[in-house]
């Protein structure tokens, strides 16, 4: 953990970040926390021996398997939460997930994905920032499919393209970009009146039927510029 | 196999209990790994196995609302400690099969077995009575035992209710006891 915190500290893209954000804060509560389960459980096993639900020993699993518990779930949720928004994390899956991290950090990438990363838009959770429906961070549904993949992973089962189960929904993409200047001040983005137009909006036109696509991966045909 | 069995014997609260104890427990020793290394899938695991903390927890409350039960039978294997000397005394028992042994620690702190005790008999009375004294004894099974565990609520309620009952207690004096005042 500490070489991993002290790689962390170094920062991604160079930049210096300091110990304690929440993320590392939240690590370290879990662990603590799973230490002390672990004390109480272990001490009850002792000190109680064959009477284990007797008056005295209810009080120290309150601690051990209730109160510290309740406590843990939110830091265990939060650490896994926010460490999976990092693209170390999508990258250590390193066959299936490879191809689009070398996509999007390529000094010369032409893709959304490329491009967005030399404009450092979200350093170190790249893949989250425009990845927000996916796995851990979406819905349960979503939660059991990133699971699926993570078992395609481990037995090598996926298939190369790889497909989005669903299209990439317009919502992703207007979370940051809705109301920026860039965005508005394009017309085909607008209905008269200068509101986001209601085809962009309800998903009819997808960002990716004008733009570059989001991944151009060697040997997939996507691989043209559509928009000017 | 063996510790398993030994985590699971008792009465049914008390396999809950054990129960409960694995699934946080486990949950503890992934989450200790998992942030440790950082491993992904790990992680994932760890996050798939939140639910198994909310398992042992709804346990544990059942359990713990069971424990306030006025008998509980609590089976012990050889060798163990169901009281300990100096602790307070706060239930009594009633031994339904097995033998225990009453067993004094001697000023020098060795130990001396003063006593055996078999189904049908009691002990534990005498400190709870007597303001929770501490307990003058040690109690050991020496056999596998099955011991009723009363609860002091429901015993002072036979006690001060029913004459019969303190009656048979008084003449059944835990025998042993005669014998450690006479040891004075
Ligand atoms: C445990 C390994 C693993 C990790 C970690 C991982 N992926 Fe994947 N991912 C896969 C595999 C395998 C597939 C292909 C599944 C299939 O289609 O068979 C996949 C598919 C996808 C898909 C398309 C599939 C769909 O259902 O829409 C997206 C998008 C994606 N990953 C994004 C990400 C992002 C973003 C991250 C980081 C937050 C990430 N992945 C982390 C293994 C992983
Ligand atoms: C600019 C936002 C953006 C970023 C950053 C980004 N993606 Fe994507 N990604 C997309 C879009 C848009 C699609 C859908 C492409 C399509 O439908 O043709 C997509 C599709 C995918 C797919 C499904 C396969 C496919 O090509 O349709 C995978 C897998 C994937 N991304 C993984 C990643 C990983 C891993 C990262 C981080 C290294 C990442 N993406 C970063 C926008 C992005
Ligand atoms: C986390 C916020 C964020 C998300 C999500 C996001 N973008 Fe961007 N995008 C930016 C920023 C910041 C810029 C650079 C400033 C600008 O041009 O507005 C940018 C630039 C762009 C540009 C022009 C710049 C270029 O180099 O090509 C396009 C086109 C674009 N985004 C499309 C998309 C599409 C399509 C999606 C959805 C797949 C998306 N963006 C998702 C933040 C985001
Ligand atoms: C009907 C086709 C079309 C659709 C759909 C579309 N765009 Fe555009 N977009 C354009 C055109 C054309 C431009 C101007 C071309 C340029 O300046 O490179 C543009 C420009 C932009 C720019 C400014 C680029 C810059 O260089 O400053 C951003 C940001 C952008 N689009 C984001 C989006 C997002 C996000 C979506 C989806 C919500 C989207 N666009 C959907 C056609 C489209």
């Amino acid at each position: 953990m500490f070489s991993e915190i002290w790689h962390q500290m170094q920062g991604v893209h160079g930049v210096y970040l300091q110990w304690g954000t929440a993320l590392e804060w939240n690590i370290l509560f879990t662990f603590v926390l799973c230490v002390l389960i672990l004390v109480c459980i272990g001490l009850s096993l002792v000190l109680y021996r064959g009477r284990q639900t007797e008056g005295n020993a209810l009080w120290l699993h309150l601690l051990g398997l209730c109160i510290f518990p309740l406590f843990l779930l939110p830091f265990a949720n939060f650490t896994v939460f926010e460490y999976s928004k990092q693209e170390r994390f999508c990258a250590s899956c390193h066959a299936s997930m490879d191809p689009y991290v070398a996509d999007m950090t390529a000094p010369d990438g032409k893709s959304l994905a490329a491009s967005h990363y030399q404009d450092r838009f979200a350093p170190g959770e790249e893949c989250y920032a425009c990845h927000a429906n996916y796995g851990v961070h979406g819905t349960f549904t979503a939660k059991l499919l990133g699971l699926r993949d993570a078992w395609r992973e481990l037995t090598g089962t996926y298939t190369v393209p790889i497909k989005m189960t669903l299209p990439f929904p317009n919502s992703l993409c207007l979370k940051c970009h809705n109301g920026a200047r860039n965005f508005m001040k394009e017309d085909s983005h607008t209905d008269p009146g200068g509101v986001v137009a209601r085809d962009i909006l309800e998903d009819k036109t997808l960002c990716t039927d004008c733009h570059l696509p989001g991944h151009m991966i060697a040997g997939q045909p996507k691989g043209a510029m559509k928009a000017s | 196999m063996a510790p398993l069995k030994k985590l699971f014997r008792g009465d049914w609260p008390a396999r809950l209990l054990a129960l409960a104890q694995i699934l946080i427990g486990s949950v503890a020793v992934i989450g200790i790994a998992t942030v440790v290394t950082l491993n992904t899938y790990l992680l994932l695991g760890f996050a798939a196995m939140q639910v198994l903390i909310v398992a042992g927890v709804v346990l544990f409350v059942v359990v713990a609302m069971l424990a306030q039960r006025g008998m509980v039978l609590e089976h012990f294997g050889p060798g163990e400690t169901v009281i300990r000397q100096g602790d307070p005394g706060r239930n009594v028992y009633v031994i339904k099969s097995g033998t225990v042994e009453i067993v004094t620690t001697r000023p020098d702190g060795s130990m001396e077995v003063a006593d055996r005790l078999g189904p049908g008999d009691h002990f534990g009375d005498v400190a709870l009575l007597h303001h929770s004294l501490p307990q003058r004894f040690t109690v050991r099974t020496a056999t596998p035992a099955q011991i009723f565990r009363i609860s002091p609520a429901t015993f002072v309620q036979l006690y001060s209710n029913l004459p019969e009952f303190r009656e048979y207690l008084r003449q059944r004096k835990e025998p042993h006891l005669r014998q450690l005042e006479r040891m004075k």
